[in-house]
């Protein structure tokens, strides 16, 4: 290499190269949420709407509709398309890249 | 940053940081299963703990990877069949979705979960002095997001296509986002009522090198619905704002 940071394990295999983009961990957590209410805000110190942060979600009913918005300092998260009435727990990772 | 260690890659992404203290994952082996609906050891607790299921088809194949999380364990689709499957009544499976033939996974830990290597290496700690951020001595296999997808307001599936650089084989989505409910309900005489699919999954075309994400439903009223994925045959109706990771894991 001419430079920068390359590692490699017990076999001589690169692990890590100086241009691998890496997902770091940052958060988990979970909430409930009933059909029709608001998004759920969740605070992120740092966060910002840009393509350094993502946010997996799963939802304890699977339905589909998931809708994650990212924005400064927190994200917001629903489940459209549930049935009437029905209360999910949305679970999320927040990572960072 | 004032002081510390930070390391960022030729794009100007941060590898890693002292100052923000977000640790990297690690994974030990990629598990290969032929068996329709496999079961793998990855709970409700264990995504709660911030870990993460990677999964594709097995190599060379083509089809849906999607399944079911819960407090014992995480399904792939392929095993399930609805309504009466083969009889004049009609019904579908999970194997028409059609889901694929078997599956290949892994489960990423966190670092700052391991126990420091010992020896030689690079090991960067956050300021409690313990936990991990970066250990070189734990960083057994390579992890390089190719891209990341979706999160934006439109509708749709959101279809990606690999580079011409990378093996197909050993691109990976992040399963644990991806779930669905089938469903095929009888009505009078042999016509459903209503059949469909309704959740999160990703579709592997192995001939093309794509992989297409859904986030919604495909129904039907009135007719046996054609449950496939590729959107050959249904109407997709969903929505883009959820974002996914493409994962590359060249070492197996």
């Amino acid at each position: 290499m001419a430079y920068g940071l390359q590692i490699k394990n017990a076999s001589d295999q690169l692990v890590l190269e100086i241009s691998d983009r890496v997902a770091r961990f940052v958060t988990t957590g979970s909430s409930s949420y009933t059909t029709g209410d608001s998004p759920i805000t969740v605070s992120v110190t740092g966060m910002a709407n840009d393509d350094t942060w993502t946010v997996i979600v799963n939802s304890s009913v699977a339905h589909g509709g998931i809708e994650v918005v990212k924005g400064s300092g927190s994200f917001t998260m629903k489940q459209a398309g549930l049935f009437a009435s029905q209360t999910v727990t949305l679970r999320y990772i927040v990572i960072r890249n | 940053m004032a002081y510390g260690m930070e390391v960022k890659n030729s794009s100007g992404r941060t590898i890693f940081t002292t100052e923000e203290e977000f640790c990297l994952y690690t994974y030990g082996s990629i598990t290969n299963s032929s068996t329709n609906g496999a079961v793998a050891s990855y709970t409700q607790s264990a995504f709660d703990s911030g870990k993460l299921l990677f999964a594709r088809p097995q190599n060379g194949e083509s089809g849906v990877i999607c399944g079911t999380l819960t407090s014992s364990n995480y399904t792939f689709f392929g095993a399930g069949s609805y309504g009466y499957p083969g009889n004049a009544a009609g019904g579908t499976t999970e194997a028409d979705f059609p889901s694929a033939p078997g599956v290949k996974y892994t489960i990423a830990t966190r670092l700052d979960a391991s126990t420091p290597g010992t020896g030689y290496g690079l090991k960067v700690t956050k300021s409690n002095g313990t936990d991990l951020i970066i250990d070189s001595g734990n960083l057994t296999k390579r992890m390089n997001i190719l891209d990341i997808v979706g999160g934006s307001s439109g509708t749709g599936s959101i279809t990606y296509t690999k580079p011409g650089s990378v093996a197909f084989n050993e691109i990976f989505v992040v399963a644990s986002q991806l779930q669905a409910r089938m469903w095929w309900s009888a009505a009078a005489g042999y016509v459903p009522a209503s059949t469909g699919v309704a959740g999160t999954w990703a579709y592997f075309n192995n001939s093309a090198g794509t992989i297409t994400l859904y986030n919604g439903y495909i129904t039907d009223f009135g007719n046996q619905i054609e449950h496939d994925a590729s959107g050959t045959y249904n109407t997709f109706t969903g929505t883009q704002k959820v974002q996914y990771i493409i994962m590359h894991l060249p070492l197996g």
